[in-house]
């Protein structure tokens, strides 16, 4: 019985989530192929782990935190370094532009640049809006750990981009 | 400052948002995957206790290990096909659909899942997603949580009779004036003609008329075992072949990463490893779209595939050839299949001859 409340629950949680984990991913690894490998991970651990699962009180951000644990982790084999190296798979992404190409590639080049941990510690604070504390606590670090991420992120962004052309606000990163 | 972070808030939500290709997620073999990981962590664990055991019963001289049965480990069993010669068999069936549903047969313990995808809007990124589900008679559905405790509250509210029966909605407010046209996943639950309840999950459901168009999904369903048709038949099992699971999924989304209208899979067990046949129409601009068999290699996965009546069939499994062992390989077990092409007309119920 229990195992079959796993499959159910499984199942229904992993179908609606899917999505939103993927776009996460994508934001972590800046390819859609990769971010489904990613997924697909993660989705395989929460299946293991499902009792735990099922007794925290927010399995979306646990469901997170997986994912993104299982970025960085992948980030550290040999395999995956040797991955990073490689150009960029091209032909296979059919989808149509973003509203904003130029903005939106200019930002998905720069967060590739990004060393893991610091893309990691701002999309977890700007993308998922958490605090210090909670960002820390997803990637399993002091919250001093998270605010020097931050702030050398922030800095490094603001390079990368400062000569994207200045909108009409005036505002660059 | 502030301004500078409102904007890296908004565009990485642009970025995240932007269109992407078809998803090459896979649910169900993600679950597959982890029970695979869940069995060895099993048989290691077993192991380890095996080992200790011995150890302590070297050192105090108690009855050898062997004289201890240890519980087994919780194997996947599944459900016996609920018929000798179909393996797909539903106890309710959609009938009305709005324009460009497709309808998913997908496995879960005890039977299968139905899924019903439209098509993604225009502008829009999810695409509206139905599930039916039926539950066994004289069980009423818990209004409660179904995925964890501490989860949010959900609510029931009533809604108008689906064909003069008890209906409400199940939601995550307390009021139906969202449901399920606004935010958040809203069920309709209604009793059926013969007594028991059944379910419509709705998620990405778009427009006002969206409560009017569940009620409308609602009154079109069919509760009766249905045997679906498939598009291939197996022939001569092998002895030690056993039926695992099947889905039938359809729709963009068949066959995710692909650009297939529909998939079928099929898996069997044979000495603890399963063998996995997916068969879908053949892709003419795929790569070596000829007559004949190929190797190749998928997600790290070795698979062998044959092309027949406009269809593709390609085998593979986590164990390799060694799964292959008692039928002689993957080419011969691909010889036990005869597909029956694209023409739903031809498919079959006789499935496992």
């Amino acid at each position: 019985m229990a195992e079959q409340g796993r499959e159910t629950e499984f199942a229904e949680f992993a179908e609606s989530r899917a999505d939103w984990l993927r776009r996460v991913a994508y934001l972590l690894c800046s390819d859609w192929h990769r971010a489904d490998d990613l997924v697909q991970e993660t989705l395989t651990k929460l299946y293991v782990h499902w009792p735990r699962m099922r007794r925290v009180d927010n399995p979306d951000g646990y469901a997170r935190t997986v994912l993104v644990n299982t970025f960085l982790a992948e980030q550290r084999s040999p395999w995956q370094r040797w991955r990073a190296r490689q150009p960029e798979r091209t032909g296979t992404e059919s989808a149509a532009p973003p509203a904003d190409p130029e903005s939106a590639l200019d930002l998905r080049r720069a967060l590739a640049a990004l060393p893991p941990r610091q893309r990691a510690t701002l999309v977890l604070r700007y993308y998922h809006d958490l605090t210090v504390e909670q960002t820390a606590d997803a990637l399993g670090c002091s919250s001093g750990n998270v605010k020097s991420q931050t702030s050398r992120g922030l800095q490094t962004l603001r390079r990368l981009l400062g000569t994207r052309s200045i909108t009409p606000a005036g505002r660059t990163l | 400052m502030s301004d500078q972070i409102d904007e890296l808030t908004r565009e990485l939500s642009d970025l995240a948002a932007s269109p992407a290709p078809v998803s090459g997620v896979d649910v169900a073999m993600a679950a597959r995957n982890g029970r695979v990981r869940l069995r060895r962590r099993r048989a290691t664990a077993l192991g380890a206790v095996a080992v200790v055991a011995a150890v302590a019963a070297a050192v105090t001289q108690l009855p050898s290990v062997g004289d201890r049965s240890p519980a087994p480990a919780g194997t996947h069993v599944s459900a016996p096909p609920a018929s000798a010669t179909d393996p797909l068999v539903v106890n309710a069936s959609f009938g009305w659909l709005p324009a460009g549903f497709a309808v998913n047969y997908l496995p879960a313990r005890g039977g299968i899942r139905q899924r019903a995808d439209g098509r993604i809007p225009q502008g829009g990124l999810m695409g509206p997603i139905v599930w039916l589900t039926t539950y066994p008679k004289g069980t009423t559905p818990p209004l409660g949580d179904r995925w964890y405790s501490g989860g949010p509250r959900k609510y029931r509210i009533d809604a108008p009779p689906v064909d003069g029966r008890p209906a409400y909605w199940v939601g995550m407010t307390p009021t139906s004036s969202q449901a399920p046209g606004g935010s958040g996943d809203w069920d309709l639950r209604w009793q059926t003609a013969d007594g028991r309840w059944a379910e419509l999950e709705a998620s990405y459901m778009p427009g006002s008329s969206a409560q009017q168009t569940l009620h409308r999904i609602a009154e079109g369903v069919v509760v009766a075992r249905k045997e679906i048709p498939l598009p291939f038949w197996v022939s001569a099992l092998p002895k030690g072949f056993a039926f695992e699971q099947v889905d039938l999924a359809q729709g963009p989304q068949a066959m995710r990463g692909t650009r297939v209208p529909w998939a079928a899979r099929i898996f069997f067990k044979v000495d603890g490893m399963s063998i996995g046949t997916t068969i879908q129409p053949d892709q003419p601009e795929s790569a070596g779209s000829k007559p004949g068999s190929t190797d190749s290699t998928v997600r790290g996965a070795a698979q062998t595939c044959v092309r027949e009546q406009g269809l593709q069939l390609c085998t593979s499994a986590m164990q390799g050839v060694d799964a292959y062992r008692a039928v002689g390989g993957p080419k011969a077990w691909l010889k036990h299949f005869t597909p029956l092409g694209t023409d739903r007309d031809k498919w079959t119920t006789h499935v496992l001859g």
